[in-house]
């Protein structure tokens, strides 16, 4: 089995359709590389939102992170808004530690990321 | 965690971004790319201001990245600002430009559209909330000041302005496009010469800001002829700032760089040389024996600072604490103090939280009471306390940080105290200072803080890893439990080996070996590979959140108890340890060294991660 898997889809919250990334398994550096393609396939696509789940992510590395934060960019270059979604401890406190949490929104639910 | 407080300034660029997008407030949208937003800090002291997007910018979608741009990122090194701590915008958002055969030409944006986009400026403003503003060009100067506005008024002088709801000072200094079209060498070399001058006004006027990077061949530069070789992650322009992002080595050898980094490196490595008593800079070690004489000493240092409108940090153990604390009376409120067994626990994390002091009291002079060495500390503590010791002359070189370290000579071992004499520049015992003779000049590691490490236990055996990260993870996390470390702290060493490991990975063409021993006390992973470290300050410093690299060994030194690295010839050895805890619950397993062969016999443990 894959070490991470990711999942699209394009849900809607009340009236607006979301791009939703779920991730699952272990982020590092072995797989950042078909992160950032899934990431940039979807940030091409110029949606207003985009969540990424985290709750299925065991382990993420900064590798990972650095993927998510340039796709963090170019969705506030192309006026989209990326936020991030129920992180476990572990990952919560990486984003913490290196302030990526300052950045990019984290929320407790993919619900509470697209409300309002 | 709320996103509202959390996202904070980032969801609110996020959303201006969006506005602006759709932006109609002038006709230059009709014929532009995109709106190009600022780009950089959201909380930066600095913000620059040009003209509008050029066709490179409008073209890729960032600001300064043509050839105006390129002249600005020399002109900041040169100026010792880093490029990703300030925040860098237009006065017009939108590219405005003539068709000449298939190039387009830049035109000046007009009063009106200047005036128009103002609207988006001021918000950029009042978002950052930045200290000083730096006005690029006469259009840069029409946004803030309107049309009578020339580049020459208080070229270089920081002066108070307000636009909108942000208040601050601003200063002016010319364009750098317009030293591209000075009229020949002369003309440009010393327009360039005058906008460094003024950038590194502006950098004054907002106190040291914090870089990111240290020139590696700071103890060993002569003079201007140095090659940068290894691996610049993020490969942007070639300032001496952007070196930490990655493995990289600097030696003595024909220029291969541009002349601004060069200039940089002989800048910083010049102060590095000085024996650091002549300038502002001065670390002393404060050799006592009685507490009494401790508290007193170091009230009437932290007073002497007050009185000048000094910030005041005093980072020792608490009995320390409470000593001077008493000594200091009602001058106590006016001070900073923390537990330093928390704070250097690992030693590695100190000159941040001084830097972060420094950066909060934009620029005043500081005084920090630092006391990383006491008595009951283990070997391998003391080896990393004289480490960092011996790095904050480096680190803090080039700041006026006054900085006075406390050694017990009542309980601490002679070594120990010869160390600090290597460590510190000034010596300061019965109430007389001098110059230490110890002190190495130019600047240099003393040796037995960088040593090669005692080998580890000889049953402990080395696990090899390429690629199989998950499997080092799984080894990690399952030893860590077996010695007795809490689940979250289990994760905490799991991140930590992990990302030493994926430096193997990103750094070399080669393997690296995990082993891993653990005691009563402490489970400690060792790392090893081929790759080759220079920047002695790597992890020790904050990496920009939005950069490309130098994350991996911040978060070690962040989350381990203690992090011991060397690095040469012969590869790098990285030694991260976790203390285990009283607290720390079900310790399954004897102590011992451990001895595992991970390939023919994979472990089962269930993760939890």
């Amino acid at each position: 089995m894959d070490l991470l898997t990711t999942s699209v889809t394009t849900p809607t919250a009340g009236s607006e359709t979301f791009t939703l990334v779920e991730l699952s398994g272990e982020a590092d550096v072995t797989n950042s590389e078909m992160l950032r393609e899934v990431l940039e396939a979807e940030v091409a696509k110029e949606p207003r939102t985009m969540v990424i789940d985290l709750s299925g992510l065991r382990f993420m590395d900064s590798s990972a992170l650095h993927v998510v934060l340039r796709a963090n960019r170019a969705m506030d270059r192309q006026g989209g808004v990326l936020a991030l979604a129920s992180p476990r401890e572990p990952v919560a406190k990486m984003l913490r530690l290196t302030a990526a949490d300052q950045l990019i929104p984290v929320y407790s639910s993919v619900s509470e990321a697209t409300a309002g | 965690m709320t996103g509202a407080t959390q996202g904070g300034r980032a969801a609110e660029a996020a959303r201006l971004a969006t506005e602006a997008a759709d932006c109609t407030r002038c006709p230059l949208h009709e014929r532009a790319t995109q709106v190009l937003f600022g780009e950089g800090r959201l909380d930066a002291r600095l913000f620059l201001i040009g003209e509008q997007p050029g066709d490179q910018e409008d073209k890729q979608g960032h600001p300064f990245v043509g050839p105006a741009g390129h002249v600005l990122d020399r002109a900041l090194a040169e100026a010792g600002v880093d490029r990703d701590h300030v925040y860098l915008t237009n006065a017009v958002k939108h590219f405005k430009w003539q068709a000449r055969g298939k190039r387009r030409i830049h035109q000046r944006p007009n009063g009106s559209e200047i005036r128009a986009c103002r609207h988006w400026l001021e918000a950029e403003l009042a978002l950052v909330r930045p200290r000083l503003v730096v006005l690029l060009g006469a259009v840069a100067g029409e946004s803030v000041f309107g049309s009578r506005y020339r580049v020459g008024e208080h070229r270089g002088e920081p002066r108070d302005a307000a636009a909108g709801d942000w208040e601050g000072q601003v200063l002016g200094t010319i364009h750098p496009s317009s030293i591209l079209r000075g009229p020949d060498e002369k003309a440009r070399s010393d327009a360039y010469a005058g906008l460094v001058a003024d950038l590194r006004a502006a950098s004054a006027a907002v106190g040291s800001l914090p870089r990111s990077g240290w020139c590696a061949g700071g103890w060993v530069c002569t003079c201007n002829a140095w090659v940068v070789r290894g691996t610049m992650a993020g490969n942007r322009s070639p300032g001496c700032a952007r070196w930490s992002r990655g493995v990289w080595s600097v030696q003595k050898a024909t220029c291969r760089l541009g002349r601004a980094a060069l200039v940089q490196a002989s800048r910083r490595c010049g102060v590095a040389d000085r024996p650091a008593t002549a300038g502002r800079f001065r670390h002393l070690a404060f050799f006592y024996a009685t507490p009494g004489g401790y508290a007193t000493e170091i009230a009437e240092f932290l007073r002497a600072g007050l009185a000048a409108g000094e910030a005041g940090f005093v980072a020792v153990p608490p009995d320390g604490m409470a000593l001077v604390k008493d000594a200091l009376g009602a001058d106590a409120a006016h001070v900073e103090f923390a537990d330093m067994t928390e704070l250097g626990r690992n030693p590695g994390r100190i000159i941040v939280r001084v830097s972060d002091f420094t950066s909060k009291h934009h620029g005043r002079p500081v005084r920090y009471v630092g006391e990383p060495v006491w008595a009951s500390r283990g070997p391998a503590e003391l080896r990393e306390a004289c480490l960092h010791e011996s790095l904050i002359n480096l680190a803090f070189a080039d700041t006026s940080a006054q900085i006075l370290c406390p050694y017990d000579t009542s309980a601490l071992s002679a070594d120990v105290v010869a160390d600090a004499t290597r460590t510190h520049p000034l010596l300061l015992s019965d109430g007389r200072l001098r110059t230490s003779p110890e002190y190495a000049v130019p600047f240099r590691i003393p040796a037995n803080c960088s040593l090669p490490l005692p080998p580890p236990p000889p049953d402990a055996m080395p696990y090899t890893y390429r690629t199989d990260l998950s499997e080092v993870r799984t080894l990690v996390y399952k030893h860590a439990r077996d010695a007795g470390l809490a689940a979250a702290r289990a994760n905490d060493l799991v991140l930590a080996v992990s990302e030493v490991a994926a430096n193997t990975l990103r750094h070399t063409q080669s393997t690296g070996t995990l082993t891993i021993w653990y005691d009563d006390d402490e489970i400690v992973c060792e790392v090893h590979d081929e790759g080759v470290i220079a920047d002695p300050l790597v992890g020790r410093r904050r990496p920009s959140p939005d950069a490309d690299g130098g994350h991996g060994l911040w978060l070690v030194h962040q989350v381990c108890d203690l992090v011991e690295l060397r690095s040469g010839d012969k590869g790098t050895t990285i030694r991260m340890h976790m203390t285990i805890e009283g607290g720390d619950e079900d310790a399954l397993t004897s102590p011992g060294a451990l001895s595992y062969d991970c390939r023919a016999n994979p472990p089962r443990g269930r993760l939890v991660w």
